[in-house]
């Protein structure tokens, strides 16, 4: 399997790479995040007007640039590195590779070109319960006489403040399915949460009674899968960028700063430390690189690889927002500096949508039944 | 006992047709099924892999092989086929490395690497037209088995303090010291020498050369070096009063120490490839060795294996990334120091692992070691015993050694990828 970019991913990557450089700042990282501007300076319609990012994942008829999983991957990479803040893994990755994997055109219809020029902003509930394996905590769907509402409550729900739309995965009599709801429908209350990561917005929504409907699906079980490898991909891609964007700044430090009248880079312990979150980076990548092809080619092995590249990807940016500390010293220490930033972002990927731990163990548990058949 | 007949081994008319499509033609799909046939066919049907044979076994195996592989133009499948090679592309390098993994079977002997790989690639960029006429074939007959005579006592890392000097006597080099850590050396014929050839030189890397000496006379000794594994598959070369014909000299004199480079950074991207099989297959016996000792349903040991499990994956990716860059022509470079880091790093880790899912078994290990090179992943077909782990987890030590250590790798990481400043060494 080819896994490197070809000239239009690179292009892409490059165009991200650059207005983010522009418009989302690392050096203004500390200022922006930590609230000292407001919303709208978050470049949120640009990227959906100017660059039509937003649309990306979504198919051509629906307004949207008609690629797939593999271009929303490199796009997440980038705004990973610069720990972007708009709600763009929530309304482009998320919502959107649940409609489009639904046999819902009427859905399709009325959600994705809104959703493609960046008028609606949407995400998925449910997803953390889904992402570990708890199936039993999410709220549950009963039929009504009109359509289905929905009882319960979804916790870590992503960008759940500013969502107009939530796609919520909830039970039914015959499993999991995805319902749609508007925001505003009586019964949905949203509150969000004080987290110790400022770059995400993270709520509750609880539902009472509150009026859906239903995301049509062939096999709801199949979507419900699919969306979960992707949250596992694009969560994976964005944490890899972060990580990678974590060691630049280090090694940028470690030529610059200068002690016993030496670059502190030239000294081994900084080298190989540099040396070893390189690995973690580079690794992950690969991880990423794979399970994006895989996944877009729906190949039998994505969900494992999927699970396997967030997992490698999460390890790779707890691991470098905490080696690169060491790098920067003091510095690195300050709530000017934009270190703690990766480093919260890096505690908040760790356990969002599952921790590396149990997709280890879930890709472990189908690696025993191939290899020992048991 | 697995060992092929010797009527199996009678070499065909034709060489296999090359590749001149896409990856993943339907080309390429037919070669493939062309060299997986070649490789069966002498093989028995109960074939495991070269694991499995017996000790004594293992040389008569080898030298078999390499001729069924020589005959099938499948031992240097890149080299041109003016020198015996059966000048295929990459991609086709990669298939046939491909298949020999998955069958458990060698690519070569055990001086293949020094010979084809180093020596002959090093030979078909700089070596003369009288060196390339007279050398490659007899690499490939296997007349000449080369070794490698760089590492010495006081060149170990820091490889260009090699102190191993030679001197023009008529029209031969006379050469003096001593090479240790020389692969192979008891099997070989020929080994190429990094020595000093002029002592006035202002950096240590000046003034070198590879000399290309016969085994065979008076003023070459070899004893062989025993492991804390108890093989001797290393050994001490002493040189004294050796000698060589004054051109027999790899590229230019005083020019040693690129050649040497040159000849250590040939790339083997198919091992990108294939190593990453072998781990597969190493830790699926591990699995094996869990679920027989009953480990698999303790999650203390689930979670050790579900990591390391990770990490073959990681190797798997990177290795397919590695390889689509190497079959574009892209430079591997100084990345393949970070697959260095990751396989050597798995390999003692899985190895250890491996002892404790044994327990006090590996104090008193049953079976015998591990069969064939190994190096760095077992032989297909190894016995699932507590020798052969054992044997394993000791000759895992010095993967974080061998093929510059892991020090070194970690510092060519940093000071090549990363670009950090370069420390007085």
């Amino acid at each position: 399997m080819r896994l490197q970019p070809d000239s239009d991913q690179r292009e892409l990557q490059a165009l991200v790479r650059s207005y983010l450089d522009d418009r989302w700042p690392t050096s203004a990282l500390a200022d922006t995040v930590m609230g000292r501007c407001d919303a709208t300076h978050v470049p949120w319609s640009a990227l959906a007007s100017e660059l039509g990012l937003v649309g990306v994942g979504i198919p051509d008829a629906y307004e949207g640039l008609g690629c797939g999983v593999v271009e929303l991957s490199i796009i997440m990479e980038e705004l990973g590195r610069s720990l972007y803040i708009g709600p763009y893994l929530s309304t482009a990755g998320l919502a959107v590779t649940a409609l489009v994997g639904s046999h819902d055109h009427a859905a399709m219809g009325t959600y994705l070109p809104r959703i493609a020029r960046g008028e609606l902003l949407a995400t998925v509930a449910g997803l953390h319960e889904v992402a570990e394996d708890r199936l039993e905590d999410l709220p549950h769907a009963s039929r009504t006489s009109s359509g289905w509402e929905i009882d319960g409550t979804t916790s870590l729900v992503l960008d759940a403040d500013a969502a107009e739309l939530i796609i919520v995965c909830a039970s039914t009599r015959d499993g999991v399915r995805m319902f749609l709801v508007e925001a505003g429908t009586q019964g949905v209350g949203i509150v969000l949460s004080e987290g110790i990561d400022p770059t995400r917005a993270i709520g509750t929504v609880t539902w009472t009674g509150a009026a859906a409907t239903e995301l049509e699906y062939d096999v709801a079980r199949l979507g419900v899968t699919r969306l979960r490898m992707v949250t596992a991909l694009l969560q994976g891609a964005e944490d890899v960028g972060a990580a990678e964007r974590c060691l630049e700044l280090a090694v940028a430090y470690a030529k610059d700063r200068v002690q016993f009248g030496r670059q502190i880079g030239s000294f081994q312990a900084i080298k190989h430390r540099c040396a070893d979150m390189l690995l973690r980076v580079e690794a992950a990548k690969a991880t990423v690189a794979y399970a994006a092809r895989a996944v877009a080619s729906e190949a039998p092995d994505a969900l494992d690889a999927a699970l396997n590249a967030n997992a490698a990807a999460s390890d790779a940016i707890f691991h470098c927002a905490t080696s690169a500390g060491q790098v920067f010293g003091g510095i690195g220490y300050t709530w000017e500096h934009p270190l703690h930033l990766y480093l919260r972002r890096a505690v908040t990927s760790r356990f969002l949508f599952g921790t590396a731990t149990a997709h280890r163990e879930e890709v472990l548990t189908r690696r025993i039944e191939a290899a020992v058949g048991r | 006992v697995n060992v092929i007949e010797e009527s199996a081994l009678i070499p065909s008319a034709a060489h296999i047709d090359t590749v001149q499509d896409a990856p993943g033609s339907k080309g390429e799909r037919e070669f493939r099924e062309k060299v997986r046939a070649v490789l069966a066919d002498p093989l028995p049907a109960d074939w495991l892999g070269v694991g499995r044979l017996p000790a004594e076994a293992q040389g008569p195996f080898r030298e078999r092989w390499r001729s069924h592989l020589h005959a099938h133009g499948l031992l240097a499948v890149q080299w041109p086929v003016a020198y015996g090679g059966a000048g295929m592309s990459p991609l086709e390098q990669v298939i046939v490395a491909e298949e020999c993994v998955t069958l458990g079977v060698p690519q070569g002997g055990l001086n293949d690497n020094f010979g084809i790989q180093m020596l002959g690639s090093t030979l078909l960029k700089y070596g003369t037209t009288a060196q390339k006429e007279t050398l490659l074939p007899a690499i490939l007959s296997g007349e000449h088995k080369w070794c490698q005579g760089f590492s010495e006592p006081d060149a170990g890392s820091d490889l260009a303090n090699v102190r191993t000097s030679a001197s023009v006597d008529g029209d031969e080099w006379l050469i003096n010291g001593q090479k240790i850590w020389t692969s192979y050396a008891h099997l070989a014929t020929h080994i190429f020498v990094l020595c000093r050839t002029s002592k006035a030189a202002e950096r240590k890397q000046q003034g070198l050369s590879i000399l290309l000496v016969e085994i065979d006379q008076p003023g070459i000794e070899i004893r062989p070096l025993k492991t804390m594994t108890g093989e001797a598959e290393f050994n001490e070369v002493f040189l004294t009063d050796a000698r060589c014909p004054v051109d027999a000299v790899l590229g230019e004199v005083g020019q040693g120490w690129t050649a040497a480079m040159t000849l250590l950074g040939f790339e083997r991207g198919e091992a990108a490839a294939t190593l990453p099989i072998r781990f597969r297959s190493d830790f699926d016996r591990l699995l094996q060795l869990a679920n027989e000792r009953g480990r698999l349903e303790d999650g203390a040991y689930r979670t050790r294996l579900a990591a390391s499990y990770s990490r073959v994956e990681e190797m798997r990716c990177l290795g397919e990334l590695a390889l689509s860059r190497w079959l574009d022509g892209e430079d591997i470079g100084a990345e393949s120091s970070l697959h260095k880091l990751l396989w050597s790093e798995w390999v003692q880790e899985a190895t250890e692992l491996a002892l404790d899912i044994l327990g006090a078994e590996a104090i008193t290990p049953v079976g015998e070691g591990l069969q064939g090179v190994s190096f760095p992943a077992s032989e297909a077909g190894s016995m699932n015993t507590s020798g052969a782990w054992l044997d394993y987890f000791m000759r895992a030590r010095a993967a974080t050694i061998y093929a510059g250590s892991n020090e070194i790798q970690r510092n060519i990481v940093a000071e090549r990828i990363l670009e950090l400043p370069r420390d007085r060494r």
